[in-house]
């Protein structure tokens, strides 16, 4: 079966092309959803809520773009519409660091990045996550977020800042044992 | 060692590719949430009754799946494998950019099956991470909870972006493969089943695994065995919970691995018996054709006539040459239940006996419901029971009968409940009709004369009737069934007024055949 005709599929509910739908693309979603919640039942609060709106919603895909992409803007409006919610605080804008580097010492785990991306307090999670792996300019960050330029790009600069620290001192981290 | 590495590329490198497959509870609270709309959506539409035959439908599906049992997809190192790999050097290196070394392992043995899959641990499980390195590695330090109750067993599953970057191209195939798989709530959590016939299987039950101390195999010892890898990530609770990675366990030492390829064996079994059902299945054809012929047996429930209130008393004779043919349309609503229609010719007509008739230019005291046409005019109808008297009969009458023809299109709807579905079957048969006037004509018949005198007055032109009757089919090819159904048809409101105290009823015998597509 095609993507194209599982989608019509979908269309048409049908529980079986739902369910390959689900199968097909959750481990790609269920990532994301982890990287922007603070923890796995989160993450999994969210991917529910998202697959049910694609459902939803899947009438509306046109194909016009790809269908990941698709799933990828739902995915992540819902999740800044969940903190859109919340209206987190405006920082005070700090001095930016824009390059960090980071000093690594030894094997580090995607499991320990995870780990450490989820304890950032949400709207550093939010801003690093959208820069870092979306690409998202501070202008997109600041007007999707409904905060300043100045805002975004400090707490973008503090979440680097605090990952830096951990990943550095491996706090609470999981290094792997290894044997050698 | 260290190294200097600017943050965003290592977070975005080691992100790449990263997927993480989620606890198989979010899949069933989201199908659980979709069928709650779906039948929101779908039953104000229905009737009554097949709203009754698609909720227990539903329930009984719902029942099913919640019984299949839950499995989890393995992806083992196939056999072929193990030469390469004996081949390969034998050294177990310190794994430093999993990404790369992976890749290249997969690159060395071009089998590249190197797919990892699941399989769930305990939440307690200590975390072991395992690395391979062009050649296979394994190690393993796993404390396992044994005592985990099924909950607490609850299946992560989990991939680790190392594999899922080697086997990018094989991505596809699990995916798709998994979703053929079915779940299960078996209390023993994890029934793994193999894909690729190439591949070989190897399935693992994570709960004799939790059991057995760790397997730290040096790969020279691989000869004869096959490669396993188990890998449990854990202390990030909060991360990705219990996750418990498995490779290829290497050593056929371990007696948990012996007891476990065994028992998921038998369940391998059942699962494919249930997967090859499931595609033997024979699809439900909706829609049927078709035909069918009665005779008719035409009669009165009670002793009336439509013509006229004297002759209510007067015997009645059938004709035996009432019949019914036409075209019938069903749908299938469900297995069991089918909504019908078509389109039916019917004629029918009977004859009042014991009557005497005379002409005359005078006519008085004409039958209530006759409307005479100009023969009919001339002519007096006497119930010959009236004009007993000898005297009254006067030479130029002459005894005969009237001879009622009715005519009608029938077009019924009805819904049939399968009690019995093999290649025979018996339904039941319930609906009404409509029926449209297309014939209406009265006779006169003698010894000598077969003479119309009209119609009848009181017909409606449309009336209904209520269908009830059994149908008895029998398969005759894959698409085509032959069907005998005995069906009453009562009929109401036939008579515009002053029926008579005649209760018509029709019983024929369709019978027919059944064609779906």
């Amino acid at each position: 079966m095609t993507l194209e005709q599982l989608i019509n599929d979908c269309k048409k509910n049908d529980s079986k092309a739902q369910e390959q739908l689900y199968r097909q693309y959750a481990p790609k979603m269920f990532s994301l959803c982890l990287k922007y919640s603070r923890n796995y039942p989160e993450a999994q609060d969210n991917l529910q809520d998202i697959f049910l709106l694609v459902f939803e919603k899947i009438h509306q895909y046109a194909f016009k773009g790809s269908f990941d992409g698709w799933l990828k803007r739902i995915t992540i409006n819902h999740i800044l519409q969940q903190y859109r919610n919340k209206r987190l605080l405006n920082s005070i804008d700090e001095d930016v660091v824009e390059d960090v580097e980071v000093e690594i010492n030894d094997e580090i785990s995607v499991e320990f990045l995870m780990k450490i991306i989820q304890e950032l307090p949400d709207r550093y999670r939010l801003v690093f996550n959208l820069t870092v792996f979306e690409n998202y300019s501070h202008q997109e960050i600041a007007d999707a977020l409904g905060i300043s330029v100045g805002t975004s790009k400090s707490n973008l600069s503090r979440a680097k800042m605090i990952l830096k620290e951990k990943i550095e001192n491996n706090t609470g981290s999981s290094k792997m044992p290894f044997i050698k | 060692m260290s190294e200097r590495k600017n943050i965003n590329k290592l977070f975005q490198e080691n992100f790449e590719n990263f997927e993480v497959i989620p606890d198989e509870i979010v899949w069933e609270n989201i199908e659980k949430k979709l069928n709650e709309k779906k039948k929101r959506r779908v039953i104000p539409f229905w009737w009554k009754l097949s709203g009754i035959a698609a909720a227990l439908l539903i329930g009984f599906f719902v029942f099913i799946d919640n019984s299949k049992p839950k499995i989890i997809n393995i992806n083992t190192v196939a056999k072929q494998e193990k030469d390469s790999v004996k081949t390969n050097s034998n050294k177990v290196t310190k794994f430093v950019d999993k990404k790369q070394n992976v890749a290249t392992a997969n690159i060395e043995n071009e089998t590249g099956s190197t797919k990892t899959e699941v399989i769930g641990g305990s939440k307690k499980t200590t975390q072991t991470h395992s690395v391979l390195k062009q050649k296979i590695v394994v190690e393993t330090e796993r404390k396992h909870t044994v005592n985990s109750t099924n909950k607490t067993i609850k299946n992560k599953v989990y991939k680790v972006n190392a594999t899922s970057i080697v086997n990018k191209k094989s991505e596809e195939k699990i995916a798709s493969h998994a979703t053929k798989q079915k779940k299960t709530k078996n209390n023993n959590p994890i029934i793994a089943s193999e894909n690729n016939t190439s591949l070989a299987e190897k399935p693992v039950n994570p709960v004799e695994k939790t059991n057995d101390s760790n397997t730290i195999s040096n790969p020279n010892k691989l000869s004869n065995t096959s490669i396993a890898n188990n890998n449990s990530i854990d202390q990030n609770k909060s991360v990705l919970n219990p996750n418990t990675k498995t490779d290829e366990t290497i050593n056929k030492k371990n007696d948990s691995i012996k007891i476990a390829s065994v028992e998921p064996n038998a369940l391998e079994e059942l699962l494919k018996e249930k997967e090859s059902k499931s595609i033997t299945e024979p699809k439900l054809n909706r829609w049927q054709v078709s035909t069918n012929i009665a005779p008719i047996y035409f009669s009165s429930i009670t002793n009336g006539s439509p013509l006229d209130d004297k002759l209510a008393n007067n015997d009645k004779t059938y004709s035996a040459n009432n019949q019914s043919y036409g075209l019938g349309l069903n749908y299938a609503i469900t297995k069991k239940l089918k909504i019908r229609t078509g389109i039916n010719v019917l004629n029918m007509d009977y004859n009042t006996n014991g009557i005497t008739y005379y002409q005359t230019q005078s006519v008085t005291g004409k039958l209530t419901n006759l409307n005479p046409n100009a023969a009919g005019n001339l002519i007096v109808i006497e119930n010959l029971n009236n004009v007993n008297s000898p005297l009254n009969k006067i030479g130029d009458r002459t005894d005969g009968s009237l001879n009622q023809k009715l005519g009608y299109i029938e077009m019924p709807l009805e819904l049939t409940y399968k009690v019995l579905n093999k290649k025979f079957g018996i339904d039941v048969i319930g609906g009404m009709s409509t029926m449209v006037l297309n014939e209406n004509e009265i006779y006169l018949q003698s010894s000598d004369l077969n003479l119309k005198i009209g119609e009848a007055s009181n017909l409606n032109t449309i009336h209904f009737s209520g269908n009830v009757g059994l149908g008895f089919k029998y398969d005759i090819f894959k698409h085509l069934e032959a069907r005998i159904e005995p069906v009453f048809k009562y009929q109401i409101n036939t008579f515009s007024n002053d029926p008579g105290n005649f209760k018509p009823y029709v019983f024929g015998v369709y019978s027919g055949i059944n064609f779906s597509f």
